[in-house]
């Protein structure tokens, strides 16, 4: 047996790396996403305060601490039994869709664009974000820049930092808003929606309108079938926020469907030996191996698993957004792992017009802050992070300190997804034993779609990442090492 | 505008976080200067800098000197390209998309100190005491750039 490895994965927050297993043929048998970190993040929040919770664990990553902070504070409220007043509701979600048009932008330009405006085959030490703006120019990197920094200004105004905010507590949130700082928010989304309209115009210009993209985003080795999910509202739009969580199947149909507090009861982890992250899977289908189709309980989340779980955006441009986008693709759910991208822009869209509507709330400004919180118990809390559903379940001691605590994220719900979308990737490229030239790239560009991030699979430190492929002969013996120095 | 002094480091990563020790000693000080600290070179470092005549960005090496050992850093000495995990950007990759995109509203002078770490594994907020012995030489150092 022949086996292909790539260590670590540019581009991908902590460490991994891919194994790929030829069978006797030479061709792609199975591919692994190694995760061979362990941070155990969980066991040291246990015997903390409860209230340090939202604190203690936006540290564990700096790229979606919102995310961490927002499904923190809301396991509190419902461990203490207490529902947020509605102003802070609003607020929180204001700060939480401030968190979505930076982290969306950054994946889009940043990490998703290198691949296509830059384009798959171009030499690694041109696809990065100089490169995209050699070809977008640099006024565009100026409004990258400016509409990141409002992402992040949004998220400070409301959470006291931006990277790392501390606002939201049981029952609320600790700070509201005034006149001034409601003003500055809502210019600042109405400037991002332009801006999230102009960034799916160039999605549209250089992807869509490129007959190869398209092309290669509807290719099997970039297909994947699986059920998907996401947190919807009543009318069974994505919310990011808060919400059921909706499960559809593979023909798009509402296949599941539950609160927050009920996710044991319909999803349920797997451990496999090879890895530190574990797998999650649909209690109702079952564990049944990195295989996608209706009998395996695997499902997709972030972007495109959100999209394909809900009905429509809840904000009128967004909404148009999600119909062209279906339209193009054949209608929903689309499978494609390359539309992850348009999704998220599509989500982009929705974040800033909901930013320009709850800051131009009128109510926005009220004071009911917080509602006081009830005796300490067990709780859940779950938001939609930028990368997927993200669950936060604590339990507390009667002196609320952390007795135990579980955390699902984003990217240990799309683990298996990774690992199949790998696969598929290489068994496009890799034929008899030969291994195309834009196989690193291709795999690469197979779960960069799914923005995934290992320091918060693992709960593990991120490293330095530049990429080495070990392919091994049958025997397992090394037959070369090609590596990928980015200097 | 005033000029700027940039921490960037972990608190609680013991020796990783001098640079922020640096900064908020800095702050304490009746001086001339801005004072900001991050955890990583990210892009909010352009927000801090621009529009400044000089900036000194102070962060923790590990590489191999003694502990406590303060070095200026030529940027070109840096890596300029690639990424450090999936989402970040190097500190000379931050600079120069600063250069290319604002080329004059950024600093005309950036220098980097650093500091040699001593521990950068234990969970604390305090610095072992050879890194905490240079901060006083570090501060005058920063100053006297600056002023």
């Amino acid at each position: 047996m022949k086996r292909v490895t790539i260590e670590p994965i540019t581009r991908l927050e902590g460490h991994g790396k891919i194994s790929i297993f030829l069978n006797d043929e030479g061709n792609v048998e199975n591919a692994y996403l190694q995760i061979p970190e362990l941070r155990g993040f969980e066991r040291f929040c246990e015997g903390r305060r409860a209230e340090d919770m939202p604190i203690i664990t936006p540290r564990i990553c700096g790229v979606c601490p919102v995310a961490h902070h927002m499904a923190s504070a809301k396991a509190l409220d419902s461990a203490y039994g207490v529902e947020p007043t509605p102003t802070a509701k609003k607020l929180r979600e204001l700060m939480y869709s401030g968190y979505i048009i930076y982290d969306h932008t950054l994946h889009f330009y940043f990490l998703g664009a290198p691949d296509f405006v830059v384009g798959p085959d171009a030499p690694p030490s041109e696809r990065n974000i100089f490169g995209v703006l050699k070809k977008v120019g640099l006024d565009v990197g100026r409004e990258v820049i400016k509409h990141r920094a409002y992402g992040q200004r949004i998220t400070e105004i409301l959470g006291g930092k931006a990277t790392h905010p501390t606002s939201c507590l049981p029952g609320g949130i600790s700070k509201g808003l005034n006149e001034k700082e409601k003003e500055d928010i809502e210019k600042m989304a109405r400037s991002s929606v332009e801006f999230a309209r102009f960034t799916l115009g160039i999605f549209n210009d250089v992807v869509l309108s490129n007959k190869d993209y398209v092309e290669m985003i509807l290719s099997d080795p970039y297909q994947l079938r699986t059920y998907n999910m996401g947190l919807v509202d009543r009318d069974n739009n994505v919310n990011l926020y808060d919400g059921d969580i909706r499960v559809t199947d593979l023909k798009g149909a509402e296949f599941d469907r539950f609160k927050a507090e009920d996710y044991l009861d319909h999803i349920s982890e797997h451990v496999e030996p090879w890895t530190y992250s574990k797998f999650t899977f649909l209690k109702k289908v079952g564990w049944n191996g990195l295989r996608d189709g209706e009998e395996s309980g695997v499902y997709r989340v972030g972007p495109l698993g959100r999209l394909n779980a809900a009905e429509g955006m809840a904000t009128p441009l967004a909404d148009e957004e999600y119909d062209r986008m279906y339209e193009t693709l054949g209608g929903r759910p689309v499978n494609s792992t390359l539309a992850f991208h348009w999704a998220r822009l599509v989500e982009l869209l929705y974040a800033a017009e909901r930013t320009v509507e709850l800051a131009s709330d009128p109510e926005i400004t009220a004071k009911d802050l917080r509602n006081p919180v009830g005796d300490p118990g067990e709780g859940v809390g779950v938001v939609e992070a930028a990368r997927g559903t993200l669950y936060h379940h604590y339990k507390l001691n009667d002196e609320g300190l952390m007795e135990k605590v579980n955390l699902i994220v984003a990217t240990t719900n799309n683990y298996a997804d990774i690992c199949m979308s790998i696969r598929e990737a290489a068994r496009g490229l890799i034929k008899r034993g030969e291994v195309s030239e834009g196989l690193l790239n291709k795999v690469e560009m197979a779960f960069r779609a799914y923005d995934p991030c290992f320091a918060c699979s693992t709960h593990a430190y991120p490293g330095e990442a530049p990429t080495v492929v070990d392919i091994y002969d049958s025997e397992g013996s090394l037959l070369y090492r090609r590596e990928r120095n980015l200097s | 505008m005033r000029n700027a002094v940039v921490g960037i480091g972990n608190l609680y990563r013991r020796d990783d976080g001098v640079g922020i020790h640096a900064v908020n000693r800095l702050r304490g000080m009746d001086i001339d200067i801005d004072a900001f600290d991050m955890s990583t070179a990210n892009l909010e470092l352009l927000d801090y800098v621009r529009g400044r005549e000089k900036v000194a960005i102070i962060d923790a090496t590990v590489i191999g000197d003694e502990p406590g050992t303060v070095s200026r850093v030529k940027l070109s000495e840096l890596r300029t390209t690639g990424m450090p995990g999936s989402h970040g950007l190097y500190l000379t990759s931050t600079l120069t998309l600063g250069y290319q995109l604002y080329p004059d509203d950024m600093p005309k002078e950036v220098h980097l100190f650093t500091v040699e770490a001593g521990d950068v594994e234990t969970f604390s907020e305090e610095l072992t005491p050879r890194v905490e012995a240079s901060i006083p030489r570090l501060l005058i150092l920063v100053s006297e750039t600056l002023s």
